[in-house]
């Protein structure tokens, strides 16, 4: 574990990574762009020269800008959001095997989706169903606890597992409903296994990215908060934070995050849920450095998955796949390392 | 100043755990309590520390109750150190005992000062050495000292206990006692639930026995534990050296 200077230092290893990781990532694909061509670029753009006068530099602006930009900014913030969502939920229920479909908020984005993709006609409206059906899970959750007039985090679990399972058996309708002819079924298979293909369909990026993104910076400010709340409820308590109230603000906040990253990507699995995990083992678990490091380490993992599931394959695979294979191995090595505290 | 007066509670409507308490504390005493189980100890003491919504009696600090209080203000006058207690995540015994000086601000980072403020804890309470160490790996005496730690951080005017010898061995429960009274000689009040009349004459103070839901007595701990106020708390015969012989 490190002290406070040096946690710095690890972030900004890791983010020197993660830079590295985006450049790396301009230039692998169909079309070759090499690190010169990616200076010259940035040089063109800084110096304000013409780009459309060169031929090879205009293509090189066109695939960049509209093709591999896109997806690498998609990839840095839903591997964020992913982290970030999956370390606050493992603070707040105190619990290690916590992650951001705990509380049905996958299930209800992923049957939003669904449903949405076999009735409406316009994306747009897709992913407004998607958000709004991911908090309608959560709502679901919290008042199955509500009911029992308890904000304990078994009485959310539960209720977040019922209202998960309910979201699934709605889906499991749509699924059975949906038209195998005409692309309706194969569309929603391939949104429930995640993929950055469609990130920028229909300005995606910034209408759900740029929320994404304030959410995000807004939740990095809860460390403290969250270090309390992983003690007990009564703890919280007599420190002085009002137990009940931050953690729904908290279970809201990383909702948000989880349905907006099904909004741009589909059902994207593990990343929330090993993220935190490497992220402890490396600089411990103060939420303050924690949730920061998840971030970084989330986007760099998903930008690394992305770059697999574009380039190793001869054509495309969903990139919940790849994070879910690497995800079951990562796990099962960091549960041998990290798991002595609570097994 | 803690006011509690003709306090009913009970946690559903069919029985009343607490059944008429009224009890005043005031600052720099201990106050050790003592009953039965399921008499109402740690009932009353979360009630004290705002855990629960009460409807009929009162409990008031210097004068306000304690359910209008915000949690933040409550958190000045008063700290608790729970019965036993796990993390789950491998927070430094520092991190730990540093979250004492949250109440503060919850988004501003810590201070200086308070990291000064933990050192001090630790020192008081002879713990130094751990500072560094994994609080989820402290054997259960020396995490009860930790929590110890964070009340005294917290810098409250009363510390409330529950059982905190519960999960001790011998030695780690007259030095957690120690420390208790090496915190009182400083000013801090004390209240206690316990199951130790023994604990009780060695810490000194003040002993409230509790019995079904009412107090059945209370006073100095000298005058008031003796061979019969034992038996009538817990049917135990006990003999001149404070030795039980009988149970009934």
């Amino acid at each position: 574990m490190f002290r406070e200077k040096s946690r710095y230092a690890v972030i900004l290893f890791f983010l020197i990574l993660l830079f590295a990781a985006v450049i790396i990532s301009m230039m692998l694909g169909k079309y070759a762009v090499s690190l010169t061509d990616i200076f010259v670029w940035l040089k063109s753009i800084v110096t304000g020269a013409d780009i459309l006068q060169d031929e090879r530099l205009s293509n090189i602006s066109t695939v960049i800008l509209q093709i591999r930009l896109p997806r690498i900014i998609g990839a840095l913030v839903i591997g964020a959001a992913l982290g970030v969502s999956g370390a606050m939920l493992q603070s707040v229920f105190a619990n290690p095997l916590v992650s951001p479909g705990i509380m049905g908020v996958l299930s209800g984005a992923s049957f939003g989706a669904a449903f949405g993709i076999i009735t409406f006609s316009s994306w747009a409206l897709v992913q407004i169903s998607t958000l709004l059906f991911g908090m309608l899970a959560l709502f679901l959750a919290l008042f199955i606890a509500f009911i029992y007039r308890s904000t304990s985090s078994l009485m959310l679990i539960l209720g977040g597992m019922i209202s998960g399972a309910f979201f699934n058996a709605l889906l499991s309708i749509v699924k059975l409903s949906a038209d195998p002819n005409n692309d309706e079924l194969a569309s929603i298979v391939f949104w429930l296994m995640g993929s950055l293909s469609v990130v920028d369909s229909n300005g995606t990026l910034v209408k759900a990215g740029v929320p994404l993104l304030i959410v995000l910076i807004i939740s990095l400010f809860f460390g403290k908060i969250l270090n309390i709340l992983a003690m007990s409820d009564e703890e919280a308590k007599s420190l002085g934070l009002n137990a009940g109230f931050y953690k729904i603000i908290v279970l809201i906040i990383s909702t948000i995050l989880a349905s907006l990253t099904v909004v741009m990507a589909g059902n994207i699995g593990w990343v929330g849920l090993i993220i935190p995990h490497i992220s402890r083992m490396i600089i411990g678990p103060d939420n303050r450095y924690l949730l920061v490091l998840s971030a970084v380490l989330g986007s760099l993992f998903l930008l690394i998955c992305d770059n697999v599931v574009r380039n190793a394959f001869p054509y495309e695979i969903p990139l919940g796949i790849i994070t879910s294979l690497i995800g079951l191995v990562v796990f099962v090595i960091v549960l041998k390392n990290n798991g002595k505290g609570w097994r | 100043m803690i006011e509690v007066n003709n306090l009913i509670f009970g946690y559903s409507k069919a029985e009343n755990i607490l059944k008429g308490i009224t009890l005043n504390i005031g600052k720099g005493e201990i106050v050790n309590i003592l009953g039965a189980n399921g008499c109402g100890k740690s009932t009353l003491l979360k009630l004290i520390l705002g855990f629960y919504k009460y409807t009929t009696g009162s409990i008031k600090i210097y004068g306000r109750e304690v359910n209008s209080i915000s949690r933040k203000e409550l958190a000045k006058y008063l700290s608790y150190v729970p019965q036993s207690h796990h993390a789950v995540f491998p927070y430094t015994v520092k991190d730990v005992v540093i979250m004492g000086k949250s109440s503060g601000s919850f988004w501003k980072n810590y201070t200086s000062s308070d990291y000064e403020a933990v050192d001090y804890a630790l020192s008081v309470l002879k713990i130094e050495h751990l500072k560094e160490r994994d609080y989820s790996r402290l054997s259960g005496g020396e995490r009860q000292l930790v929590m110890v730690a964070r009340a005294i951080v917290q810098n409250s005017e009363y510390c409330f206990m529950d059982e905190p010898v519960a999960s001790l061995d011998y030695g780690n429960q007259y030095r957690l006692l120690d420390g208790v009274k090496n915190m009182a000689g400083r000013g801090l009040t004390f209240i206690i639930t316990t199951h130790h009349p023994d604990h009780v004459k060695y810490l000194g103070g003040r002993a409230v026995l509790m019995k079904n839901g009412l107090i059945y007595k209370d006073g100095l701990a000298c005058n008031v534990l003796n061979d019969t106020s034992l038996y009538e708390l817990y049917k135990v015969k006990v003999d001149e050296a404070g030795y039980v012989y009988a149970v009934d």
